[in-house]
């Protein structure tokens, strides 16, 4: 069985962390910004770090805040096609 | 050679052959801030050659960014790192890490005021060495408790109109369009003053009808006039202040009445961003320095909309009153 892959974070992005757990991506060719919330900020981290599978980063959503496994699950799906969409992350 | 200090910064300029003084045109030549501890910039200007208006971009020169009629252009490939500014009669290099600009000036602008123009994104691009960072907003210092207020914005969304409204109930003022964000990495980040008139519209005039014998004559391009902010405010005008507090970012919304809303901090920091244009110029030295800055200015402040209506015009008290019942 093979892992699920994951996309990486474009070189060409810049991420900013906030103290209240938000953030905001400055993708630097495009020259857009993108504001995230704090579930987002889980997404980009654990794409920084590597993990690869989505349901890992489902499980880290599902720790921290209050929310079901499953709408956890749906909320990284779609981050991670809006993310794509934008260029802020390259296909695996 | 004349010397002056901009906020740490020794600036020393040169006038060649006639040339225009334009740190003197930029109101530079009086000093502001503190007098050294962050280097120098050499400056020097003179009467260019017959083929300055021609588009730098024939001799191999990259296109990078514009401002206006201002062009930006790259060193061409292979050459040392530099930024030419050209307003297409004249031309500025920025060699990078030179801490030195040469200005080749021709004698007319393609509209008034080009060239100086020219020379404040030359000397914004070169402060970022000596950690000082254009930030296109306003800033204030609240008569009371002494808490600073920055007001953030593009061109027309009310950064004058809002100067305007708090100095005139007694707010001391750093600047309505243009500060420096200094980097100090041991202490609070400071806004930092760049000199330069007001430039206030017909509704605020005529909402501050005691401006209007400071107001300077309409210009060709626009229906703004120049107001001497230290003539029309005496005694207002500071330097420097700390970081803020608080952030409004206002629009105009004419038929809604004036209202302040809270703003999430990373829709904040996008604002802040997006007034912050050195940021985002491709290749710029110190971007990871400059988005750091502007996240602690954000963690260290509460974020406001602001939105304008007629109102404000009409009654201009509703805004001090309105930020003396925000909690910050």
């Amino acid at each position: 069985m093979t892992e699920p892959r994951l996309p990486r974070p474009n070189p060409q992005v810049l991420f900013t962390e906030l103290d209240d757990g938000t953030g905001v991506l400055l993708h630097l060719d495009t020259k857009f910004y993108f504001t995230l919330n704090a579930a987002a900020v889980i997404v980009w981290k654990s794409l920084v770090e590597s993990i690869a599978d989505p349901d890992a980063i489902a499980a880290r959503i599902t720790s921290l805040f209050r929310v079901d496994r499953e709408t956890a699950a749906r909320d990284v799906d779609s981050v991670l096609r809006e993310m794509l969409e934008d260029g802020l992350v390259l296909p695996p | 050679m004349h010397t002056a200090a901009l906020h740490g910064v020794t600036l020393a300029w040169t006038t060649e052959d006639r040339a225009p003084d334009l740190v003197r045109e930029l109101g530079l030549d009086e000093g502001i801030g503190q007098t050294d501890g962050r280097g120098c910039i050499e400056i020097a200007l003179r009467h260019g050659g017959p083929s300055l208006d021609e588009d730098p971009s024939v001799e191999g020169y990259r296109p990078s960014f514009f401002h206006g009629v201002v062009q930006a252009y790259r060193e061409p490939t292979g050459a040392p790192r530099a930024f030419l500014l050209w307003d297409h009669k004249s031309r500025i290099l920025v060699p990078e890490g030179a801490s030195r600009i040469e200005a080749f000036l021709a004698g007319e602008e393609l509209v008034p005021g080009s060239a100086r123009g020219a020379l404040e994104i030359a000397l914004s691009l070169a402060l970022r060495a000596h950690g000082l960072f254009h930030l296109h907003a306003a800033a204030l210092v609240h008569p009371k408790h002494g808490e600073t207020i920055l007001v953030v914005g593009g061109a027309g969304a009310g950064k004058t109109t809002t100067t305007i409204t708090l100095a005139s109930a007694g707010y001391e003022f750093v600047g309505d369009d243009a500060l420096l964000l200094e980097d100090n990495p041991l202490g609070q980040p400071r806004l930092c003053a760049f000199p330069r008139p007001f430039h206030v519209g017909p509704a605020a005039l005529s909402a501050f009808p005691r401006l209007a014998p400071f107001a300077g004559s309409t210009k060709s391009h626009s229906d703004k006039r120049d107001v001497d902010p230290k003539r029309a405010f005496p005694g207002q005008a500071r330097p420097t202040c700390l970081a803020p507090t608080l952030v409004l970012y206002p629009r105009i919304e004419p038929d809604q009445p004036t209202t302040l809303a809270p703003l999430a901090k990373a829709e904040a920091l996008g604002h802040l961003i997006a007034s912050s244009g050195g940021l985002v110029i491709d290749d710029v030295p110190g971007k990871a320095e400059h988005l750091a800055l502007l996240t602690r200015l954000t963690n260290g402040a509460r974020h406001y909309d602001l939105s304008m209506g007629r109102d404000l015009l009409d009654d201009p008290s509703i805004l001090p009153s309105g930020i003396d019942g925000l909690d910050f």
